[in-house]
Order: C-alpha cells, then sequence, then structure tokens
C-alpha cells in the first residue's frame, strides 16, 4: 500500500522585498497509512507552509508531494483540511457549511446530507444544522470545520493548529474528541501545533522542525496506548517525552 | 395585552428617536416662518411654510403633482437598477479578469474622474429628449461609486477563507458566486446607497435640461413663472424620495445581510459553551 503522504526533498523559497526567504529547506516527511503524524515547532518555521504545501494550496519550489502514492498538482480530493481559523463562510448554515466539499467536488447533495447530519453528530453539534456560524463559539465554529473535513470521506486529514486560537478548555475538549474521531475512522493525518503536550497527546509519531528555514531535526515515535485520556496528561511517561521535545524550544 | 406591553417599549423608543429630529424640523420652519413675517420677504422671494404646504396640499389635491412624481419615479429607478446591475457585473469581470483590468480599468478611472453630468447635453443629443435620455445619465452617474465598491469588495474577500473553500477543490466560478460575492455584499450596497441620492442628481438635471414633465422639470418651470412655493415643493418631494429609497436600500441590506455585526436580525447571538 501507498504512503497516505510523502513530502521528499520538498524546498520553497519564496521573493519578497528584502530577498528571498527560505521557508523550507529539504523536507522529507513520510505518513503511513492510518497513521497520525503531529509537526511540531517554534511560529515561523514554515510548518503551515508544509500543510498548504501538502494541501495543494502552495507549489514547492524544489522537490515533490505525493498524496496516496500519486503527485499533486493541486488540491486534491483525497485530503480534508482544517485550519487554525474555522473559515467558514458566513452567509451558509452549519449544515451548509459542512456540505461545501460536497458542492465544491460535485458529489450528490442526496447522499452528502444525511452524512453531513450524521459528522454533526459525531462533533457534538447535533441540534445546530440550521444555525450561523455567528450564533457558535469558537469552538463549535471549528467543530464544524471538523465535520467539513470528513464530509467526502478523505484517506488524509491535513490540520494546520486547529486549536490555537481556543481558550485552554475547549481545546483539551477538542483534544480528546479528535482523538476520538481519529479512532473511529482511522484516517492518516497530519497535524501542525506549536504544542507540545497536543502533539505527544494525539500523535504516533512527532516531528520536530527548526526555526526558518524550516526543517525537521527529530523525529519520535509516541509510545503511549491508545486511548489517550486525561490521565496521561499525568502520566510519567508522557511527562518524560513532553520534557525531551521540549528542550529543542529553550532558546523560543 | 401581553405582546402590546412587550411591544410598547420599542415603539416608544423608536417615536422618541423620530421625536429629536422632528423637533429641529419644526424649530427650523417656526424660524423659517417667523423670519417671512418679521422682514416681510416677498413671496417670489421665500414664501411661508403656509404657502408652501398648501402649493404641496393643492398640487395633490388636483392631482397635478402625481404624474411628476411618477415620471421621476420610473426615470431614476429604472436608470438606478440598469446602472448598478452593469457596475456589479463590471466590478466582478474587472475583479476577475487581469486582461480586462490592464485595458478597462484605466479608461473607466478617467472617466470617473470626470462630472458625469457635464455629459448631460451629449447625452441628451444621442438618446433624444424623451425618457431614454434621463434614464442613461442616471445609469451612468450612479454606476461608479458601485463599480469601484464592488471590485474593492470582491479584492477584500479574506484570503484565508478562499484558500480554505480551495483546498475543498473550489472551482473559480464557486469562489466568485458562493464566497467573493457575499464577502463583497456589505461594499456593494455601500455603493447602492451612495447611489440613491446619486440617481436622483441625475435625474433632476436631465429634467433640468429638457422634460415635459417630472419633479425637476416642475422645478424649472416654475422658476420661469416665479412661483417659489411649488419649487420648494417639488425640492421637498425630492428629498422624500431620496429618504425613502435610501431607507429601502438600508432595509434590504440589514436584510440581506444578516451575517454581518450590527445588521438586525431576527436571531439573536447567544453565548454558548
Amino acid at each position: 500500500m501507498s504512503l497516505a503522504l510523502q513530502l521528499e526533498q520538498v524546498s520553497l523559497t519564496y521573493a519578497t522585498r528584502r530577498g528571498e526567504i527560505e521557508a523550507l529547506k529539504e523536507v522529507d516527511l513520510r505518513i503511513a497509512p492510518g497513521e497520525f503524524v503531529a509537526v511540531l515547532g517554534p511560529s515561523g518555521c514554515g510548518k503551515s507552509t508544509m500543510l498548504k504545501l501538502a494541501a495543494g494550496l502552495l507549489r514547492a519550489s524544489h522537490g515533490s508531494i505525493a498524496v496516496a502514492g500519486q503527485a499533486i498538482a493541486g488540491p486534491s480530493r483525497r485530503s480534508g483540511v482544517v485550519f487554525q481559523k474555522p473559515n467558514l463562510l458566513p452567509w451558509k448554515s452549519v449544515l451548509n457549511n459542512v456540505l461545501l466539499p460536497a458542492q465544491t467536488l460535485g458529489l450528490s447533495l442526496a447522499q452528502a446530507r444525511p452524512r453531513a447530519m450524521e459528522l454533526l453528530e459525531l462533533v457534538g453539534l447535533a441540534g445546530f444544522a440550521n444555525d450561523y456560524p455567528f450564533e457558535l463559539s469558537g469552538g463549535m465554529q471549528q467543530r464544524v470545520g471538523i465535520a467539513r473535513m470528513l464530509l467526502h470521506d478523505p484517506d488524509l486529514l491535513l490540520m494546520d493548529e486547529p486549536f490555537a486560537a481556543l481558550d485552554a478548555l475547549s481545546r483539551e475538549l477538542l483534544t480528546l474528541e479528535l482523538q476520538r474521531i481519529w479512532s473511529t475512522y482511522r484516517k492518516s493525518a497530519l497535524f501542525i501545533t506549536h504544542s507540545i503536550q497536543e502533539a505527544v497527546f494525539l500523535a504516533d509519531r512527532v516531528l520536530v522542525m527548526s526555526p526558518r528555514p524550516g526543517r525537521i531535526i527529530e523525529e519520535l515515535v509516541i509510545p503511549l496506548a491508545r486511548p489517550r485520556t486525561l490521565d496521561t496528561l499525568h502520566d510519567r511517561e508522557f511527562a518524560d517525552i513532553c520534557h525531551h521535545l521540549r528542550r529543542h524550544f529553550t532558546h523560543a | 395585552m401581553r405582546k402590546s406591553s412587550k411591544l410598547f417599549p420599542q415603539l416608544w423608543s423608536l417615536l422618541q428617536s423620530a421625536l429629536y429630529p422632528l423637533t429641529s424640523l419644526a424649530v427650523l420652519i417656526l424660524i423659517w416662518d417667523q423670519a417671512v413675517r418679521l422682514w416681510a420677504i416677498p413671496d417670489y422671494l421665500l414664501p411661508a411654510p403656509a404657502a408652501v404646504f398648501e402649493a404641496l396640499y393643492g398640487g395633490f389635491a388636483n392631482g397635478s403633482l402625481w404624474p411628476h412624481i411618477g415620471v421621476t419615479l420610473a426615470e431614476t429607478f429604472a436608470g438606478y437598477a440598469i446602472g448598478s446591475l452593469l457596475a456589479v457585473l463590471f466590478g466582478a469581470l474587472l475583479a476577475e479578469s487581469k486582461t480586462f483590468e490592464r485595458f478597462v480599468y484605466p479608461l473607466l478611472i478617467g472617466l470617473q474622474a470626470t462630472p458625469k453630468v457635464a455629459l448631460g447635453p451629449i447625452i441628451l443629443v444621442w438618446f433624444g429628449f424623451g425618457a431614454a435620455s434621463k434614464v442613461v445619465l442616471v445609469a451612468l452617474v450612479c454606476f461608479f461609486p458601485l463599480f469601484v465598491n464592488t471590485i474593492n469588495g470582491i479584492r477584500r474577500t479574506d484570503p484565508d477563507l478562499l484558500d480554505a473553500c480551495r483546498a475543498f477543490s473550489a472551482s473559480r466560478l464557486y469562489l466568485l458566486l458562493h464566497v467573493k460575492f457575499p464577502a463583497a455584499a456589505s461594499d456593494v450596497f455601500a455603493g447602492l446607497q451612495i447611489g440613491v441620492s446619486l440617481a436622483l442628481i441625475g435625474a433632476v438635471v436631465a429634467e433640468f435640461l429638457s422634460a415635459q414633465s417630472g419633479l425637476g422639470y416642475l422645478i424649472a418651470s416654475s422658476s420661469v413663472s416665479m412661483s417659489v412655493a411649488t419649487m420648494f415643493s417639488g425640492v421637498i418631494l425630492l428629498a422624500l424620495i431620496g429618504l425613502i429609497g435610501a431607507q429601502i436600500v438600508r432595509w434590504l441590506q440589514s436584510y440581506l445581510i444578516f451575517w454581518e455585526p450590527g445588521a438586525h436580525r431576527a436571531r439573536s447571538r447567544q453565548e454558548r459553551p
């Protein structure tokens, strides 16, 4: 079976008024089917750039990117994305926001609608299908974003600091729920974050990126058993792993 | 009973907010009236408020005002609708197409700097002395602010929102219709708002130039016969049309763009966990 996502020697430089900026340098990344990989890095290290590359929103200057073994030239229907901002369409109801991938990919709405309702239930928003985003809290909006990401049943989930803008409590809750949702579907996932705990809690494998130009400087398999719970956060092993990763960021 | 007691505070606050400007208006009319009496200003310069009211009332009573109102309303509305539709269409085209922007935009900016009413006599020559020339001038006058606003609104669409939709393979047409247009809606309405008063200016100027009816014609022709009271009633009617038009646009805006903060909405924002 081919890799869910593969980045090979990917570099990205962009031109600014003050000359070229090297955002990513020779990044290699492989995500196996069903694997949850977190990328951990300081702000401005190009980790969001990496996700945009994987989502087909940016083109690499060098190197190749393949989703499910196929080189991509743009957004792939095999991937679903959530961002730091919920990025919902304010003029569409919650249900229609979740249905967005069905509309853009030309899927049958008759089939997509019951699935959207199912997903809304999965993310705990069963009664909110006809509400509008401005009527929801930030955490609820992000749940809608997660449901939207899953609608077209993508093989690869791309998540760019989805909980970074939330308050601490919603964040913890949603992290737990994301694990539950991921366990239900066992999708491959690329999860970008600057929170060590979040990365260790969620991932099978954590990659650490250096400040610009971003490159991967450490790779760590997380052996913690699943399902991980709030108690895991107080595990000796969990603390040791976090402590170990922490040393990369002592200068930040 | 319960319903009315719930409605009452709202009605009261509405009355109150209307009361303040009405008070100033009443004071203004009073000063006007007293000034006319005090300095014995002749009728052909400034008629007393009562004379203007009489002219208005008489005009409505004998039916002579209605055709003028009807003509001006029809011309203004037709021109406004055509001008606005073209402005949004061209604005979207220009915001989306680089080629169009390179070739056409500079010319349109040049045309924008020209006072459009200066084209009035030329339009008269081209489109004749009937309603067509009035409609064209109105359309031309209210085109530009809306055109520029549409371009700006579309260009100011949140790039992250566009990226999010692109990540799900959204086509360019989808982005334009479902993302950019709604995102530009409040700018479009700002342009429509400006357009209301500009459209009336266009209609009146066109009627000044040459017309057989309409409120602009009424004012211009009354100037010849020195019936200033009639001129005033024309101005008052135009002001009322402008006010009502702007209010309709405002109401449409808050109804259609329900998601914007500050919009009057039926649903209320609730705190939810």
